[in-house]
This record gives structure tokens, C-alpha cells and sequence, in this order.
């Protein structure tokens, strides 16, 4: 439904051509006689009576009351704001109500809507509208004329002001300063850290001992501890770079890809669902999650690594291969959550639009772009009109509107893979329609005939109902009554118990919820006159009329003529009575069928298999389906088919087999976009899609950097995200190659160098080493735009080595370490935290990519059942960066460790230090588990004893050997647990309980 | 991103303090703060000054999912009984969420009640009992038709955007009164139609989350907090593990220099080591009278579960809980496009007694008067009734009701009216915006002041609209 894009149709079309006048006209300097100030007596006192004094009590309050605060740029308080008119241009045309805006906004008929706290009465609309027609004389003057400031300053956007601020300015390419240090600095990146440091009077604190900074690198890098087998390497490797060497080991290890594409997966707000109003699975996100993973593991350029998540789609690829994950790579612009329920297709769009254009700000420009889809950017040098130009290119794409899902998805298969496995489909469901056909036709030789005796199936279930009820004994009792009757009437006995249930269910069960059809509210009457003797029919027959009157009791609406007329004299005639409704129905049905058979089959859909709704109520009991009270079950209805039938359908069946087995399985599609139908947006006046300027906005890039990267133009047939993705990673782009830098040090340390790495303009940080800042920009352009290569320039510098020592006199000057005197302690992310208890445990799975739980294509998450309607969903002892990422409803244990809601990019992962934490690694079931495990490898150990033990944990979970005071701690601890454990297994539990204990201290979960 | 609780990783005292608040209660850090903290604000849950003096110091939210009729339970509109069976005379929407036909009287008697005199229908007769003490909204108003939008705007303000929940921003506002428990509960929760999205605290600091207390298809009382009992050991164990773990931690802390998360951390395992015990205590009712559990309709199957929620409402509340959300459940269960005749006096039935079984308890306890009750869905219903079967009605965010009680509103008050067949709000509409503002306001904040730095912008619970309704306060 929301396939087609289109250009956007003006909605005031009449109003706006007013508009046009009126502007034309003051644009000439017409001094029309309406506004001069010699005024009719007659008109002024209409104004004064009439018009001020509604101006005054509904309108000044947001038009022009208060100055600083005017609402749609529209003051009203006198005579120049009124002519000036507001953003959505002027509000009145002299002479012209109706093409007026002021008028249109008052009859409440078009989009704006004013007051908005209630319509004016007729009156005095017909005032207004008088004054209109009349001139508009309007006498107010102010010495300080009231006017408001424009939402939009189009073409006059002055940008200079804003080229000034840092982010905005050309890269420099600084020299390194010489500093002394003492030959501390490594590189570049230590001179520029030294020098600052110097010149406040700050030394660097003692570098970090080995084992720390191989946890500290290892973590870093790969979101794992070292392993004992590593530790124990490195210290025994006595080569100049043996640090190097591990660093290297890392960088070429699997596991870096996933620690660091889980980086980008937050500033891409990745998820698996799609969260908002609609929770729905996305179940193909994890190609994009899995091409992300790869791009890091194989040290992808970085511009290239925008470029395909821009536009993909539109670039030229070496086969299939390279092609599908370009496509894949598109997923990035689709991920956004979406009101998918939204009623209002354009208002869903745009919306998309925003959420399109505010991603790629804040992702790759680290600007909050969004900010000026209402109005200009209050403090960036972003125009409405440069938002509105990315806007376009992002309406011009194709995101919704897939056939397979409402959002595109794109196969994965060369169009004649994709063909092949399209025809067998279609052979297979040939199949499937002739079982179908087939089945309807021998069931329907079944039912025929009970439909034909239903009145003697009413009377039948009425008269067995009594010996019917709860219970194993009553329904023995009530199937001896039912196959009695049966017998003795030629009726079949399993109809009569489906009938018999059907009123006890209805007539004895709580009162039915929801869709109205069922045999409770259709059988009503029956039940009325059912339970009376027939002398008191008259009165009961009063009754039902009463409370048919009343519509308090539902009775379905064409059971209701069964009361009409003289009242039956007894319950077979209630029965001939439901009977003939019935037959109504029945011939009802045959002719619409014969209609329908007229029709072209494939024009044909479910819904045109239905009666008008009261008819349908009726027909739903008898024909099929939940609540049909003649059918049997399929396979009881089976049971009962003439012996050729059967074997027909046995062999229709294996046909249907047949064809599945043959054919090729299901081609694997990626969340992708494609393009669109090209348009231009106009602006949309404060945001709204009901309200656009005249003009729409060609599509293109923000404005402020065109004196640095020349705009690619856009040809008139293409979207421009080709040209965005160029304009994007342009080696001159002053904030492409900062920003992402500044990421990449952000995730090293734990803060970048500017503190707000998604937001680089007037509101964000200012950098504390710009000159750094520039010169790790120009070497990662300079290089080829190699993350690894960045990562190596960072970790080989003695800045990342140093250690994380206090140091009273620094911590004076510099107490947020801001200047790099030593290194951060840093609480570990989730993911980490996680993968390291199952390394612990033993039990970590190194599987790479996929999907970790299948689950339904659009398939609800409705998590009161477990997510997915599964409790074992996040069960897999997969890597964290595995686990599906369920919106508004995140894994509990993620929830925990601030990993945030993924419906945002987010730059800065927080870490905060909360009681709930506390509890979750206390009480979770989780962490009790691994330690029991960890335990259990413990105990495993062969030949060693307790102290051994406990050394081998401290290794394993803080890499580092226990204290002597510890190993005491530790080994009294574990005595005490064995008095007190339950009966057997006290070794067992005394390991579990010290494990936990190690798990859940600071140390386990913050790296130095 | 930067804001007021920016988390950096290494970070001065002050820092330090901003951001390592409590997720779960006002709890953390308490004596540290007590310490040597010169300003307690830097706690993000420590009790905050409001803007101006509040009328209310608390709310109770108790939300009727799926959107209630109020042309079944308030709306008395003699044109719609005339012109029953009649087409609309005016048009519909041009958005609607289902198609809808002709206009359908209520099927229930409508009587007036109380001093006030207002009209309330006979599905609601205990609600009826205590009517001078609401104040009905007649002419709320939003935007969405469809449940997820319209829900996430009651809760959030916005129908498009990810945003901080109501309860999440006052919970930024005020802080909480009670160290020990949270600012914001909600009470069996909907996955649905936005789920967690409505308690959640966005771009807010993670402390003022709500905090979910079950889900809306549990039965109430086995509804819990996520971790907070351990299966696993005795207290006993537990207390062990935790003394030798405390040890560990203060010995890195006395070798790495001051350390505010590291401290931080220390605190946080005692006072959740504190939690296990308190927050099950509040969660028990067993120590409530027999009238008390009858008065919330605790003894009858049908308001049973629902009562549960309310008298946890007001146990929680009491305690100094800012902002109490009650979910009727499970699911939409006031959804009537069909099934309305039957469905709605079930729906009623099980909150009739229990809400106005809150608002007696709240008011003889002499809660009432700073505590805001809020009743109300995430829109009303068509008085057209849907697809043609007198059977349903359909969705309708442009004019409904919603009540308040208590906490500075005017008791036995009526404001706004829709027009002669309840359809649209005409005259002194209320917007979700205006709603949001009004309840601000009661709380003491200016909703136009209450602002959070995000994304490069201040945001607000009411974005650039609201207007305090002056008219409903007391």
C-alpha cells in the first residue's frame, strides 16, 4: 500500500494561489485602499465591535502576546503582522475571504485548524469573514511594529557565521610539535599529548605493567579476556615487539571484527525488531549486522565503508557476490524504527525521511541535521532548505513497499535463482489449490446433508444437552444420550456432540469477547424459548422483544425476526423457524457463488467470499471454518470419505509433497532500498506535511562545506545518494575523516577528543587536541582510510600504554584526565562482560554470523510470553554482538549494563554505576549458571589443589595471580560455604559460591 | 549528547556523582552523598525542588488499554439517541483507522449522580458513587488513530519520535521522595503498541526508567521485579558472598586511588543487598484489612486482579513513588469494534469498584489531596458504530474523555464538550500536549522549563505546544 511515491500534491492549491495574489500585490507596493488609513466609520466599527475583541481573547496569546514567543511566525497583534502574514505565508487577501488562510483556518475545514482550543461559532466566522470581504481595515498601529521571525530564511541564509566554528573549517595538516618527555613519546600522537601536557605542567604516570595492558588491548580489541595460555606468552616473549606482535594477533583475529563492528551497530541503531508502535521482527537485519563484522575483519576503507551504506545499490559491483553485499549494505538506511501502523501514508514517509536524514547526520557528520526540519538550525549553519534537499534524496529512495514485507527487501540470487525457485513456488501452491478444491467438494457432500436436517440437529442437541456437562462422567453420560438420539433420528452422532458443546461452551462459559459471529449470540432466542415450558412462549416472546429494543443483549440481527408475528407454540416450530433462516442463507450463498463464478478467478480475493455481515454471522455456523457447528474436524470429516475419495486425496497430497521436495529452497533476502520515484520537496512549513511551501527544494548536500567539497550535481533521473555517498566521503570533508577518527579514539579511551562524537556542531564539545584531532584525520584519509591502520598508530603510541595511576598533583590540575596523564579506567560494555562469563565458563560458541533464533517474517514480539513467545530465546552461548537486539524489549541482561534502547544511534555508550546492576549480577539466573560452570572447570583441574585453584581463577577472571591474602580469603571462604552446604555436592557448591564472589567484584567488570 | 549527566569514563568526584544515581531507586549512593556532597541535585534521583509550589506530589496513572467509550459511560448526548440508526451528519475524519456506519445510540441508561450532577452511565455505578470528586476532561483530543501511535503519544508525547515516557520526565523533574524504592513504577505493563517505549526513559539518563513490575497478561500477584529475589542461596550465603566480595572491592579501591565508580559500586551492593528485603515488603498486601481488600474489590474474582493493581498503586504511591502507572489488561481490553454489548460491561465491571475503591482509600487516608489520579485510554470511540453492526465502535482520537481526581484539580467538575454526538471535541479542547502541561503544572513544574539538552536541543515532554488548562485546577 505504500508502494507508489509520488510527488507530492498540494493541499491548499486554492488557498495558496490567494496567497500568490496577495504577496504579488504587496510585492508591487499596491497601496490598496484597505490599507490606507482613512477608514468607513461603518468598517471600523465593525472591526472594533466585531473583530479586536476576538483577535484579543483567541489569537494574541500565541500571535504576538509575547514577542519572544510567536507561534507559526505570525504576529497578529496589529496591523503589519497581519499583512506580513507567517511561515505558512499571508493569512489574508483583501476583498478575497476565500482564498484567505486567516478565513480557511477559522472554518476549521483544512488541515490548521484555529483556535486549537475550540471552533469560534458560526457568527462570528461570518464576521470574519465580512471583515475580509470589506478590506480587512484593520486601524492598529504599534510604535514597534510586532513581527515574528521567520521559520525558513531561505536563499538569504547567510552561512558565514557559521563556517567560522571549528568542525566546519578545512583540515589542517599539523606537524607534530617537538616535545622533551624524555624520550617517552613514540609517535606522533604522544607528541601532540606531551606537548599539552607539558605546557600545563603535567607529567605522564608510569606505563602500564604487561599483564595489564594485555587485558586492557585484548578486551579492547577483541571484547574477550586473555586466556591464561596468552598471559603466559606475552610474559615470556622477550622480544622488542612483542607487543606489537599482540597487537597484530588481535587485529587479525575474528573476534576483532565483532567487537568493533558492535561499535558501529550502536551509532547505526541496529536491531532485529523494529520497536515503536508496531514491534515487528526484522528478520533479515543480521545480513547487514554480518556485512558489518566482515568490513571491520577485513579492514574495509572506510569511505568505501559509507559509500555502500549510502548507495550501495547504485554501485558497480564485481559479481554476484560483491553485489549482494552491497545491497546488504543498504540495510543501514532502512534500520530505523517506524510507526508502522501509522493510518497517515505521508505523514509515515516523511517521517521515515526524517528518521533517514537524522542517521546519516548524526553517523557520519556528527551533525543533529534534524534540528532543521521545522525551522532553521537554532545554532549550526544547517538552513530548513539544505535539510529538505537531503530530504528529497531520501523521498526520492524506495523504503517501503517491498511486496515480501512493507519495508524493501532485496533477494540475494541472480534473477533466474530467484525465478526457479518463484516457479516451483507457483507449482506448489497449483498443488496445494487442487487438495484445497478437492477437500471443499467431499466436505461439502458431507454437510449438505446436515445442513438440509437443521432443524432436526437444533432439537437433537437441545434434548441430549441435559445428560451433558463437565466432567469425564457427565460427558459419558451425554454421549450415550447423543448417540441414542442419533440412532434413533438417522442423524450423525459427532455433529450433535459438536452442537451440544457449542451451546455449553456459550451458554455456561464466560461471556464472549471480540468478533461478534457465534453460535451464543445467533442461538440467543433459541436458548430463550429452550429453556421455557411452551405455555409461557407468549411471555418469553415479550421478553426477547424487550430486550431486542434495549440492543443490551446481543442477539444476532437476523434472528431477530424470528420474534416477530404470532408467538410459536412450541420449540419444533422455533426449530422450523431457525431452519427456514437458515435455508435463506443457504440460497444467499449459491447465488452470490454464481455471481462470483461469473467473475475473473484472479481478481478474486478471501474477502469476496463472504455474505454481508448479518448474513455471514448465519452462514460462518453452517459452511466452515473456527465456529462452524456442522463441520467435524478435517480429519473426522476424512474419516468418514468414500474410499476413492480418500485415495484421490492421498495422491493430490503427494503431488503437493512432491513439488516442495523439488524445489530449490527460498533465495535469502536483505532489508535494502532501491530508488524511487524522483522528487523534490518542498519545505515543510514547521515540520508539518499538511503545510508545504510553494517551491520545492532541489535535492542536495548541506551547504555550509560547499566552499570546501564541491557539490556533485544530481542528475535529473538518479535519487543523489550516489552523489551524497561521494559528497560524503570527500578527502577534503571536514567532518567525514574527523569524526570517525574521533570515534575510533573515543572507543580506545572511553571519550574521544571531542567529547560528543556524534555531535560535532555549536551544541557538542569543542575538541581538547584539535591539532591531533586534524592530524589523526589526515593521516586515516592519507591511509587509505584503514581503520587497522589508525588502531596501530593509537595502541603502538606509550599514550594508550600508560598506566592507570592516580597521581595526586595531575589529578589537581586535570582531575577528568583530560589530558591524557594516564589511562582511563574503563567499565566494560555488556557484551564483553557476557562473553567473558561464558569464556569462563567454558562454554562460549565461536560461531560466526547467521541468525541465532529463527523467527517469523513480520512475526509480533510480544515478550509477555518471552520474547517471540519463547523464554529460551537468548539462550545461545553465542558472542553478545549475536544475540538478536528485540526494540522495547531488550534482552533483561543487556537492559542491565546500559545497553540502551537501539532505537537511537548512540556515539557514547553510558556506564553507569546503579543498584540494579548489583542485583542482576547477585540474583540472575545467568550469572549463578556461569558460575557454576566456571566452578566446575576449576575442580577439573587435575592434581591441584585448593590454593592452585583459586590462583587459576583470579588469572582467568582479572588476569592477574591471587594475593597470598586472597588465596587465605578465599580458601577460609570456601570452608565455611562446604559446613553450610546441603547434603552432597559440598565441593560443588563451595566452588560455585567463591566463583560468584570473583564474578561479581569491580575487578571482573572494569579494565585498567 | 552532552547534558547534565554526561558519563565520561575517568571523571572528577562531581562527575562521578552525576551519573552514578540509581537505576533502581533513589538508593544509590546515599551516604556518600550525605557525606561531603555540597549540592544533592548531582544525584539524579535525589529529591529536587519544583519550579513553584506543587499542588500534587505524585500520580497515578491507571491506564484503560484499547481506548474506552465514553459514549457508553460518560457522554449523555440526546441527539445521538434521536438520531440513532441515522448516517453522521457532518463528515468523519479523513483519517480513520476502520470504516465506520451509522450513528448508535448507547444500548445503557445514563443517570446523573452526586452534587455535581454528572452524567455517568449504569456500567459504572461505583465510579458514579464518588463523581464529586472527578473532574471529567470531555474534550481531550490527539492525533492517532491507531493504538501504538496514540499510546506512545498519551505516554510520551509523540506519535513519531522515540521519546522520554511522562513518568520518566518527572521522575528528571522531581527526583523521588523514597531513597529506597524508585521514582517511577508501572504496574503490569502492555508489550504492545509501543511496550517498553512507554516507561522508557529514552534519551533521559537510565535512572529514570520505570521500573516494570510484571507484565499485563500476569495474574497481579505474581507480578515481580527482574532480579530481584535469588533462587539460588540463603540469605546467609548471600550475605557471605557479599561481605568477602565488599572486602576485595575496598582493598582495589585502597590500592588504585580515589575512585568514584569503584566506591559507587561498593555502595550499590549494599543498599541492593537492602532492596531484596524492602520492595517485596511493599508488594505485600497481606497486612491490609479485610475492608480495605473489599473496598478494592479484592474478594470477587472480577475486580480482583485489577484491585491488586490499584491497592499496589496506592502502596506504592504512599511510599513517595513519583509516578504510579496501573495497566487494565491483558491486551486491549477495551478495544470494542465488536463485542462491545458484551465486552464493555466485563471491562467495566472489573475496574468500577477498584478505581473508585483507590480514590475512597486515597481520600480517607487524606492522600488525595497531593496525590493526582488519572483514568483515561489512548483515545475514545466513534459514535458511529463500526462496519455497520450495532455491535462496536471504532477508534477516535479527536474528542474523549478522560478523568482526573485529587491532587489540585476541581472535584465534581466537567470541562470542554464535543459536539452534539460526541464525535469531535469543540469547545475548550484539550490536546495530549495541553494534558501533559496541566500535569506538569500540578506537580509544580513549568512543562516549558522542564527541558533536557539531547541530540544538539533542549527537548520537552510537550515539544514546542501545551497549554496549562487553568480551568481544571482546583
Amino acid at each position: 500500500m505504500h508502494t507508489e511515491s509520488r510527488a507530492l500534491p498540494s493541499r491548499r492549491s486554492t488557498v495558496r494561489a490567494g496567497f500568490l495574489i496577495a504577496v504579488l500585490a504587496l510585492a508591487a507596493g499596491v497601496a490598496a485602499p484597505a490599507w490606507a488609513q482613512e477608514f468607513p466609520s461603518e468598517d471600523l466599527d465593525h472591526f472594533e465591535s466585531k473583530i479586536r475583541p476576538v483577535l484579543a481573547a483567541r489569537c494574541y496569546r500565541c500571535h504576538g502576546a509575547d514577542p519572544g514567543r510567536i507561534q507559526g511566525g505570525l504576529a497578529l497583534v496589529d496591523a503589519s503582522g497581519v499583512r506580513a502574514g507567517g511561515d505558512s505565508g499571508a493569512v489574508v487577501v483583501p476583498g478575497s475571504p476565500d482564498d484567505s488562510l486567516l478565513i480557511d483556518v477559522i472554518r476549521y475545514g483544512g488541515p490548521i485548524k484555529m483556535p486549537p482550543d475550540g471552533r469560534l461559532p458560526a457568527a462570528v466566522v461570518a464576521d470574519f469573514e465580512r471583515w475580509v470581504a470589506r478590506g480587512a481595515v484593520d486601524p492598529r498601529t504599534s510604535a514597534a511594529p510586532v513581527v515574528a521571525a521567520r521559520a525558513d530564511r531561505g536563499a538569504a541564509y547567510d552561512f558565514g557565521p557559521g563556517r567560522a566554528h571549528w568542525a566546519f573549517r578545512p583540515m589542517a595538516r599539523p606537524e607534530p610539535p617537538a616535545v622533551g618527555g624524555g624520550g617517552r613519546a613514540r609517535g606522533a600522537i604522544d607528541r601532540f599529548i606531551l606537548a599539552r601536557l607539558e605546557a600545563e605542567g603535567l607529567s605522564p604516570v608510569a606505563p602500564a605493567g604487561r599483564r595489564q595492558l594485555l587485558r586492557r588491548v585484548t578486551f579492547d580489541l577483541t571484547g574477550l579476556p586473555p586466556t591464561p595460555a596468552e598471559i603466559d606468552a606475552f610474559l615470556a616473549d622477550e622480544g622488542p615487539d612483542a607487543y606489537e606482535r599482540v597487537v597484530e594477533r588481535l587485529l587479525a583475529s575474528p573476534r576483532y571484527g565483532e567487537r568493533w563492528g558492535r561499535h558501529w551497530l550502536d551509532v547505526a541503531r541496529y536491531a532485529d525488531s523494529n520497536g515503536l508502535d508496531e514491534n515487528i521482527a526484522h528478520p533479515n537485519a543480521f545480513r547487514y549486522r554480518d556485512w558489518v563484522i566482515e568490513a571491520f575483519n577485513t579492514d574495509k576503507p572506510y569511505d568505501r565503508f559509507v559509500q555502500e551504506q549510502i548507495a550501495g545499490d547504485l554501485m558497480p559491483a564485481a559479481g554476484d557476490g560483491g553485489r549482494f553485499a552491497r545491497l546488504t549494505a543498504t540495510g543501514f538506511l532502512t534500520l530505523g524504527a517506524k510507526v508502522l501502523a501509522e493510518q497517515d501514508v505521508d505523514k509515515m514517509l516523511i517521517d521515515i525521511v526524517d528518521e533517514q536524514v537524522n542517521i546519516v547526520g548524526r553517523a557520519f557528520l556528527a551533525e543533529p541535521v534534524g534540528c532543521a526540519r521545522c525551522h532553521d538550525h537554532k545554532f549550526d549553519p544547517i538552513p530548513t532548505a539544505d535539510y529538505y534537499a537531503l530530504a528529497g534524496i531520501m523521498r526520492s529512495t524506495k523504503t517501503m513497499g517491498g511486496g515480501r514485507s512493507r519495508w524493501v527487501e532485496r533477494p540475494l540470487a541472480d534473477e533466474a535463482t530467484v525465478a526457479r525457485y518463484e516457479a516451483a513456488q507457483a507449482l506448489v501452491e497449483e498443488a496445494q489449490e487442487a487438495v484445497d478444491d478437492f477437500v471443499d467438494q467431499q466436505n461439502e457432500n458431507l454437510r449438505r446433508p446436515r445442513r438440509r436436517a437443521l432443524a432436526a440437529y437444533l432439537l437433537a442437541a437441545e434434548e441430549a444437552y441435559p445428560a451433558w456437562g463437565a466432567g469425564e462422567a457427565a460427558r459419558r453420560r451425554g454421549g450415550g444420550a447423543i448417540a441414542a438420539i442419533a440412532a434413533r433420528d438417522g442423524l450423525e452422532a459427532a455433529v450433535i456432540e459438536r452442537w451440544v458443546r457449542a451451546f455449553f461452551r456459550y451458554r455456561e462459559g464466560p461471556p464472549v469477547q471480540g468478533d461478534a459471529p457465534n453460535p451464543g449470540v445467533v442461538f440467543q432466542i433459541w436458548n430463550a424459548y429452550a429453556a421455557a415450558p411452551a405455555a409461557r412462549y407468549g411471555e418469553v416472546t415479550d421478553e426477547l422483544r424487550a430486550q431486542i429494543a434495549s440492543e443490551k443483549v446481543l442477539i444476532a440481527p437476523l434472528t431477530r425476526s424470528l420474534v416477530r408475528g404470532p408467538a410459536p407454540g412450541s420449540l419444533d416450530e422455533v426449530a422450523w423457524r431457525y431452519a427456514s433462516l437458515f435455508a435463506v442463507i443457504e440460497i444467499a450463498w449459491d447465488q452470490h457463488l454464481q455471481r462470483l463464478g461469473l467473475e475473473d478467478p484472479d481478481e478474486l480475493t478471501p474477502r469476496d467470499f463472504r455474505l454481508p455481515r448479518e448474513q455471514e454471522e448465519l452462514r460462518r455456523l453452517v459452511y466452515g471454518g473456527r465456529l462452524c457447528i456442522l463441520c467435524l474436524d478435517q480429519a473426522a470429516e476424512e474419516a468418514v470419505y468414500p474410499a476413492d475419495a480418500a485415495a484421490e486425496l492421498a495422491r493430490l497430497r503427494a503431488v503437493v509433497e512432491e513439488r516442495g521436495a523439488a524445489s530449490p529452497p527460498e533465495p535469502p533476502y536483505a532489508m535494502s532500498v532501491e530508488e524511487g520515484e524522483i522528487v523534490d520537496l518542498p519545505v515543510h512549513i514547521r515540520g508539518s506535511h499538511l503545510n508545504l511551501a510553494d517551491r520545492p527544494q532541489p535535492r542536495g548536500f548541506l551547504r555550509v562545506t560547499d566552499h570546501i567539497v564541491p557539490p556533485p550535481p544530481i542528475p535529473a533521473d538518479a535519487s543523489g545518494r550516489l552523489e551524497l555517498a561521494r559528497w560524503l566521503t570527500h578527502p577534503e570533508h571536514p567532518l567525514t575523516a574527523r569524526v570517525m577518527a574521533n570515534r575510533i579514539w573515543h572507543w580506545h579511551f572511553g571519550r574521544g577528543l571531542v567529547d560528543t562524537p556524534s555531535n560535532f556542531g555549536a551544541t557538542g564539545s569543542a575538541p581538547t587536541h584539535p591539532e591531533l584531532l586534524d592530524w589523526l584525520a589526515r593521516r586515516f584519509v592519507d591511509g587509505g582510510w584503514s581503520v587497522k591502520a589508525l588502531h596501530r598508530e593509537i595502541l603502538l603510541s606509550s599514550t594508550y600504554r600508560l598506566g592507570a595511576g592516580y597521581d595526586e598533583a595531575n589529578a589537581a590540575v586535570d582531575p577528568g584526565n583530560r589530558l591524557h596523564w594516564r589511562m582511563n579506567r574503563r567499565r566494560l560494555e555488556v557484551e564483553p562482560i557476557r562473553d567473558a562469563l561464558l569464556q569462563l565458563a567454558g562454554t562460549l560458541d565461536l560461531t560466526m554470523g547467521g541468525r541465532v533464533a529463527e523467527y517469523s517474517p513480520r512475526g509480533y514480539v510480544f515478550s509477555e510470553g518471552g520474547t517471540f513467545g519463547r523464554f529460551d530465546f537468548y539462550a545461545a552461548p553465542r558472542r553478545s554482538v549475536y544475540m538478536p537486539v528485540v526494540r522495547n524489549a531488550i534482552y533483561d541482561i543487556f537492559a542491565g549494563f546500559d545497553f540502551g534502547n537501539a532505537s537511537d544511534s548512540v556515539g557514547a555508550r553510558p556506564a553507569t554505576v546503579v543498584p540494579s546492576q548489583a542485583l542482576l549480577m547477585m540474583n540472575s539466573a545467568f550469572v549463578e549458571e556461569r558460575a557454576g560452570e566456571f566452578a566446575e572447570r576449576l575442580l577439573a583441574m587435575p592434581a591441584a589443589g585448593g590454593a592452585a585453584r583459586v590462583d587459576r581463577a583470579f588469572v582467568e577472571a582479572y588476569g592477574r595471580p591471587a594475593s597470598d591474602a586472597e588465596i587465605e580469603e578465599s580458601l577460609a571462604f570456601l570452608a565455611d560455604m562446604r559446613r553450610i552446604a546441603p547434603g552432597g555436592g559440598e565441593e560443588r557448591f563451595a566452588w560455585t559460591r567463591l566463583c560468584h564472589v570473583i564474578l561479581g567484584a569491580s575487578e571482573f567488570i572494569y579494565v585498567d | 549528547m552532552r547534558h547534565p549527566h554526561y558519563q565520561a569514563p575517568a571523571v572528577t568526584r562531581r562527575d562521578m556523582l552525576r551519573t552514578c544515581g540509581c537505576g533502581f531507586g533513589g538508593l544509590a549512593l546515599s551516604s556518600l552523598l550525605q557525606r561531603d556532597l555540597p549540592a544533592a541535585q548531582d544525584n539524579p534521583l535525589a529529591p529536587r525542588a519544583p519550579h513553584f509550589a506543587p499542588r500534587a506530589k505524585r500520580i497515578i496513572f491507571l491506564h484503560m488499554h484499547g481506548g474506552p467509550s465514553q459514549h457508553d459511560l460518560f457522554e449523555h448526548k440526546p441527539l445521538l439517541v434521536r438520531d440513532d440508526n441515522k448516517p453522521l451528519p457532518f463528515a468523519k475524519p479523513d483519517v480513520q483507522f476502520n470504516e465506520t456506519g451509522n450513528l448508535f445510540k448507547s444500548p445503557w441508561e445514563f443517570r446523573r449522580h452526586g452534587q455535581s450532577g454528572a452524567w455517568v452511565s449504569e456500567l459504572l455505578p461505583h465510579l458514579a458513587g464518588v463523581v464529586d470528586d472527578l473532574c471529567f476532561v470531555r474534550s481531550m483530543y490527539g492525533t492517532n488513530a491507531a493504538h501504538g501511535g496514540a499510546i506512545l503519544a498519551m505516554n510520551t508525547g509523540s506519535d513519531r519520535f522515540v521519546r522520554p515516557s511522562m513518568g520518566s520526565w518527572i521522575s528528571y523533574g522531581l527526583g523521588t521522595e523514597n531513597e529506597n524504592l524508585p521514582a517511577f513504577v508501572t504496574i503490569c505493563p502492555s508489550y504492545q503498541h509501543g511496550g517498553v517505549q512507554n516507561y522508557s526513559a529514552a534519551f533521559l539518563p537510565a535512572a529514570y526508567n520505570g521500573t516494570a513490575i510484571g507484565n499485563t497478561r500476569m495474574n497481579t500477584a505474581e507480578a515481580t521485579i527482574d532480579f530481584l529475589e535469588n533462587q539460588a542461596v540463603s540469605p546467609a550465603v548471600q550475605r557471605a558472598e557479599v561481605d568477602l566480595l565488599q572486602r576485595w572491592q575496598r582493598r582495589q579501591l585502597e590500592s588504585t586511588g580515589p575512585d568514584l565508580a569503584l566506591e559507587g559500586r561498593i555502595e550499590s551492593y549494599e543498599l541492593a543487598f537492602r532492596m531484596q528485603t524492602e520492595a517485596p515488603e511493599l508488594m505485600s498486601v497481606e497486612g491490609e484489612s479485610a475492608a480495605t481488600r473489599r473496598l478494592y474489590g479484592l474478594d470477587d474474582p472480577v475486580t480482583g486482579d485489577f484491585g491488586l493493581r490499584c491497592l499496589l498503586a496506592r502502596r506504592f504511591s504512599e511510599s513517595g513513588v513519583r509516578f504510579v502507572q496501573a495497566t487494565h489488561g491483558p491486551d486491549t481490553k477495551w478495544d470494542h469494534h465488536s463485542g462491545l454489548i458484551t465486552g464493555l460491561p466485563r471491562s467495566c465491571a472489573e475496574i468500577d469498584r477498584p478505581v473508585a475503591g483507590l480514590i475512597t482509600d486515597l481520600k480517607s487516608r487524606g492522600l488525595l489531596d497531593e496525590t493526582l489520579v488519572l483514568w483515561g485510554g489512548e483515545f475514545g470511540r466513534t459514535p458511529g458504530a463500526e462496519a455497520g453492526a450495532r455491535n462496536g465502535r471504532d477508534h477516535n482520537p479527536h474528542g474523549y474523555t478522560m478523568l482526573m481526581a485529587g491532587g489540585g484539580v476541581k472535584g465534581g467538575h466537567s470541562h470542554g464538550r464535543t459536539d452534539d454526538y460526541g464525535y469531535y471535541a469543540i469547545e475548550d479542547k484539550v490536546h495530549i500536549h495541553d494534558l501533559h502541561a496541566t500535569i506538569l503544572h500540578l506537580l509544580g513544574l513549568d512543562h516549558e522549563r522542564l527541558t533536557y539538552r539531547s541530540q544538539g536541543r533542549d527537548f520537552r515532554l510537550t515539544d514546542v505546544a501545551g497549554i496549562v488548562v487553568d480551568d481544571l485546577l482546583a
